[in-house]
């Protein structure tokens, strides 16, 4: 049997399928049981936010923005009001950033447990799905004490924070921590353990360090294939520099490693809000607020998925000229190509899962993939032939 | 005997409605998650017998958040269609409701979710806890049971 | 691994991570955002709250000498600006979640106030409430270096006639008062 002779088919998955948590549509074109080609159309959530953002207040689009993502809720308006602050040249007092940098990393925790859940839950494992939600409820505890809400801070503002942090709601978030600790452990001891687990993910959604490189992945993403990269590193926008964490880095490329590195970043971020709550510097929570300039500035952050950057133009108006955002799934999305060819149809969910793709983050800009995809065998069989893989 | 099957029917159908979660558009994933939260230990609504159905056709509750983009519109009214009869549709979140911060007049947008189904409950909040929206869906609940009533 | 196993499920017979919750009412934080509700005994009607309104779920209309602000927190992103903009604590975010319910314009809370109207050219343009808060505040700063009539005769003018200040003696002389009391 030749190999012209070998059919190729496609086989839609979404927008509304359950094993996506949100709208995307995949085409997978499969041989077999093994995905040759995949095309990605994302743009469901579209929303123009960057639109809306060019009519309202700087003060104002901190909510909007807010609503880009329910899940990193914190990052984006961390990362707002970062370009902001350099734009217009404010300087945000200390207890402000503290107070930033704890709900970012609670945010961060919480975002984390909320993947490994979703993750767990793709590959049949339920109970784990359960456990990891179970946790995560305490560290929901802990933002909502902190910020008054479960899911949108509304923390964050131009010039600094609008709640503080009393010594009480401190005790009570440490005292949370710990049992997010054990928690977390707990998965982590699943994860190492469970064969299931291992099976898999282990060489699954192989994306090596050159092909990261390539696609210029960002986040867990890059980490989990061995790029020494992190935003709380390379810009401590929000007093980063004072606090003693580790960057997580795995090297198996795999959906394994995504777990482990989100995994001990979880635990990483927890030592992050001890840290910031122990030392938290006295002083006012607002700076003064400057009179907006022509100018134009980038702020950017380390969302739970990965560098996300914000650009501001300002002009003499209260209004921003131009609001333009990268967030870290724009980067990380046609990644999950290289990921999928070569790997089973089995796995295509647990793999697109696996960059903790967040389209609604995704969603300003529309991309349609003009790849066609069609009969292309021969030399889809030569991409399989160069990942070494035997059919 | 059909009689008594459909009791039998409307009996199972109020001890164990199942819903379909519908993300329709333009929303920020927090109501999401939270109709997810609402699953797990913490609120584990499978204990009412409530279960998340993974097709529309298994599906006697659409719980949609988020407002309609002009992208999901279509899709929103064949996953209705497909919702077998009776069936109730629970609006959840501030989206759903009135479109929030991102309004209805911009560009992507197509209009809330009840411009296009009929929605018989809301459950505002931004995003609202997972206890509103169990709440919301045993307002469905009720509406099933009259519904079944009537025919 | 089996030991483990047991004592995992053995925990949760103990201490079930459930909420019992139609039963028990959830736990709310201080300070927890729900949703908003005008107290009526305290609201100006000044409409601040409506200006800082991300996302335009507060209305302030008026009609026929009535001024209206409306939240409908079916739009409301429970980010408690507006509790912070209002300058009498009158719109607070209360402590609850919100209940759904089958009408969407059910989530409503509204407060109705009667305006004035302008000395000169007759218009509505502000409540009654709001200048008498005005008149108390600027007793309280100034003292007794303006009198009520004369602060009065001012407040009940439209900012249109108002603009017009120059033209009448009586309201450059309080405003020179006020600013060289300032000045002090």
């Amino acid at each position: 049997m030749g190999m012209c002779s070998r059919k190729v088919y496609s086989v839609p998955v979404g927008p509304y399928h359950p094993a996506l948590e949100e709208m995307a549509f995949y085409k997978v074109y499969v041989e077999g049981e093994r995905i040759v080609d995949a095309l990605i159309k994302p743009g469901f959530n579209h929303r123009g936010i960057e639109k809306l953002a060019m009519k309202r207040s700087y003060r104002r689009n901190v909510q909007l923005f807010e609503r880009v993502c329910g899940i990193c809720s914190a990052a984006h308006t961390t990362a707002y009001c970062v370009a902001v602050e350099r734009c217009l040249k404010i300087d945000v007092p200390k207890r402000a950033q503290y107070i930033r940098a704890v709900q970012a990393e609670a945010n961060r925790i919480h975002s984390h447990l909320l993947w490994f859940g979703v993750a767990m839950h793709v590959i049949g494992f339920d109970t784990l799905f359960m456990h990891s939600w179970a946790i995560r409820e305490d560290i929901l505890d802990v933002v909502e004490t902190l910020t008054g809400n479960r899911v949108n801070y509304s923390v964050n503002t131009i010039g600094g924070v609008r709640r503080d942090i009393t010594p009480e709601m401190g005790k009570y978030i440490l005292e949370k921590l710990n049992k997010v600790e054990k928690g977390t452990k707990y998965l982590i001891r699943a994860v190492k353990e469970d064969l299931t687990i291992k099976a898999r993910t282990k060489e699954v959604g192989v994306l090596t360090k050159e092909e990261a490189r390539k696609y210029c992945d960002v986040g867990p993403t890059a980490r989990a294939s061995g790029i020494e990269e992190d935003v709380r590193r390379a810009d401590p926008h929000i007093n980063y520099e004072d606090f003693d964490f580790e960057v997580c880095v795995e090297d198996t490329c795999d959906v394994y490693a995504r777990i482990m590195v989100r995994l001990r970043e979880a635990l990483e971020s927890i030592k992050i809000v001890r840290q910031a709550i122990k030392n938290l510097p006295k002083g006012p929570l607002m700076a003064e607020l400057t009179v907006p300039r022509p100018n134009e500035d980038i702020g950017r952050t380390e969302a739970p998925r990965g560098e996300l950057i914000y650009y501001i133009k300002s002009n003499y108006t209260n209004v921003p000229e131009r609001v333009k955002l990268r967030t870290p799934t724009f980067v990380n999305l046609p990644s999950t190509k290289p990921m999928l060819i070569g790997d089973k149809l089995a796995d295509a969910p647990q793999i697109i899962v696996s960059i903790d793709p967040c389209l609604s983050c995704n969603d300003r800009v529309i991309i349609i993939d003009v790849r066609t995809g069609k009969e292309k065998t021969m030399l889809l069989d030569e991409i399989i032939r160069r990942k070494g893989k035997v059919w | 005997m059909c009689g008594l099957l459909c009791k039998l029917a409307a009996w199972a159908r109020k001890k164990s409605p199942w819903i379909f979660h519908l993300p329709a558009g333009g929303l920020c994933n927090g109501c999401d998650i939270e109709i997810v939260a609402a699953l797990t230990p913490r609120y584990d609504v499978e204990r009412f017998g409530i279960l998340l159905a993974p097709s529309p056709k298994h599906a006697d509750i659409l719980v949609v958040a988020g407002q309609v983009t002009k992208h999901t519109k279509e899709r929103l009214l064949r996953v209705y269609q497909q919702v077998p009869e009776p069936k109730a549709v629970v609006a959840v979140g501030s989206c759903a409701i009135s479109g929030n911060v991102f309004g209805t007049e911009n560009y992507p947008l197509a209009g809330t979710v009840d411009q296009f189904i009929p929605v018989d409950v809301y459950v505002p909040g931004c995003p609202p806890k997972p206890e509103a929206i169990i709440l919301g869906i045993v307002e469905a609940i009720k509406k099933l049971e009259g519904e079944t009533r009537k025919s | 691994m089996k030991v483990n196993i047991l004592k995992e499920a053995a925990k949760y017979f103990v201490k079930p991570a459930t909420v019992p919750f139609p039963a028990v009412q959830p736990h709310f934080p201080k300070k927890f955002r729900g949703p908003p509700r005008y107290d009526p005994e305290t609201c100006i009607g000044c409409g601040a709250c409506a200006h800082v309104c991300p996302s335009d779920a507060i209305t302030v209309t008026t009609k026929d000498g009535k001024k209206i602000l409306e939240v409908w927190f079916g739009k409301c992103t429970f980010c408690a600006r507006c509790e912070e903009a209002c300058p009498v604590d009158s719109i607070k975010l209360m402590e609850i979640y919100s209940t759904p319910s089958p009408n969407k314009f059910d989530f409503v809370s509204r407060v109705e106030h009667d305006m004035v109207k302008c000395r000169i050219c007759g218009k509505y343009f502000a409540t009654v409430k709001h200048v008498e808060w005005i008149i108390k505040n600027v007793r309280e700063k100034m003292g007794e270096t303006v009198s009520i009539s004369e602060l009065k005769n001012y407040l009940m003018t439209c900012p249109e006639c108002r603009h017009k200040v120059e033209n009448v003696p009586s309201f450059r002389k309080l405003l020179m008062r006020v600013l060289v009391k300032e000045v002090k």
